[in-house]
């Protein structure tokens, strides 16, 4: 269960940046979540709405996670390439010597906030990716 | 309004393992992380891995655990200066955790630092510790399917001791399967059948070892 570190240290980031901008209340929040970073986007969910419960600035969050595919890029061939893991396999010379370009990250892609008095409407349309209810492998 | 971060939720943790890593470069020390599922032996295997490198060098263990200091009292008894760390629940260990023992251990007599994470092969993956090189123990009994059920582990990792060879007989497992999917997953990896009990297979883990120490001393 270190998605409960992990959305710990997702919401200490976003109250730095909220009071650096002097916001009050955080409305959404938008996360990038690679297939192979060992992170379940359920349990991510169910940590961060626990400990968002009692949080002045962030009980009323919701938490986008957006799934991102592995990529690679072949040592022999130099292709780039999507896959589907564990099959680490570049699609074009058949190489098994490849490196991931990207599918092990988890960033805090971005968020909405509001200041006291100031109402937000609907979410960009940039920000309403696809969500990720995959399972999401280890 | 819309705030844009970019940030990684890892940041704050990758940026200690490289001081961590920094620390020990200049330190001289090399160091190895210790990974596996619970029961595969990696206690077992630094037990006799310290027995083996304490005859020319000084070894150090950070032993990760839910609770209790029994691992670390192991390879004490083995030789090895050996600090706990009780996690109290939580599923690995963190950059900061080891970089609190790295600065109260006696860096400077050490040659070589093995880092025993939490028997877990999800959780430790993405933490990295600051460790110069990873090492995996799995053995026998888990079967061949491992690698591809937890690839992010194995491709984490540039060495791994298949442990519990000494079963070989009277499990119906194969090795060359088993080598197989670990090189499916990890093409790169240097792979030891051992027997921590025994000391069996253990040489080439041993040389890879003192390859690292002779490196990291150089680098000092």
């Amino acid at each position: 269960m270190h998605e409960l570190t992990i959305a710990r240290e997702v919401m200490r980031v976003l109250r730095a940046s909220a009071a650096e901008e002097s916001l009050d209340r955080i409305e959404s929040v938008s996360l990038k979540v690679g297939v192979i970073s060992c992170l379940h986007p359920a349990a991510l969910r169910t940590a961060f709405s626990v400990l968002k419960t009692d949080d002045e600035l962030l009980c009323g969050a919701r938490l986008q996670v957006q799934c991102v595919p592995v990529v690679i890029r072949c040592s022999r061939c130099g292709g780039r390439w999507e896959v589907d893991p564990p099959e680490f396999l570049c699609p074009g010379c058949g190489s098994r010597r490849v490196r991931v370009l990207k599918g092990e990250e988890v960033i805090i892609h971005s968020y909405r906030g509001t200041r006291t008095g100031e109402e937000e409407g609907m979410l960009d349309e940039d920000s309403v990716g696809t969500e990720c209810n995959a399972e999401v492998r280890h | 309004m819309k705030i844009r971060l970019a940030q990684s939720a890892m940041q704050k943790y990758d940026i200690k393992a490289e001081q961590n890593a920094r620390l020990l470069a200049k330190s001289g020390v090399f160091a190895v992380d210790v990974m596996g599922s619970p029961g595969a032996g990696k206690t077992e295997i630094l037990e006799r891995t310290v027995e083996a490198m304490v005859q020319d060098m000084t070894v150090g263990v950070i032993e990760g655990d839910i609770c209790t200091e029994r691992d670390a009292d192991r390879v004490r008894a083995s030789g090895a200066q050996a600090v706990q760390i009780n996690t109290e629940g939580a599923c690995h260990l963190d950059a900061h955790m080891v970089g609190e023992v790295l600065e109260n251990m006696t860096l400077g007599e050490l040659d070589l630092l093995f880092i025993e994470n939490v028997g877990n092969l999800i959780c430790p993956t993405r933490f990295r510790s600051g460790a110069a090189e990873r090492a995996i123990v799995l053995s026998l009994p888990e079967g061949t399917d491992k690698p591809e059920k937890y690839p992010s582990m194995f491709r984490s990792c540039a060495v791994a001791l298949v442990n519990k060879i000494d079963l070989i007989d009277v499990l119906p497992v194969d090795l060359a399967e088993l080598t197989l999917e670990i090189r499916r997953v990890n093409p790169h990896m240097r792979i030891w059948p051992v027997c921590a009990r025994t000391a069996q297979g253990m040489e080439g883990w041993y040389e890879w070892l003192r390859e690292g120490v002779r490196r990291s001393a150089a680098g000092r």
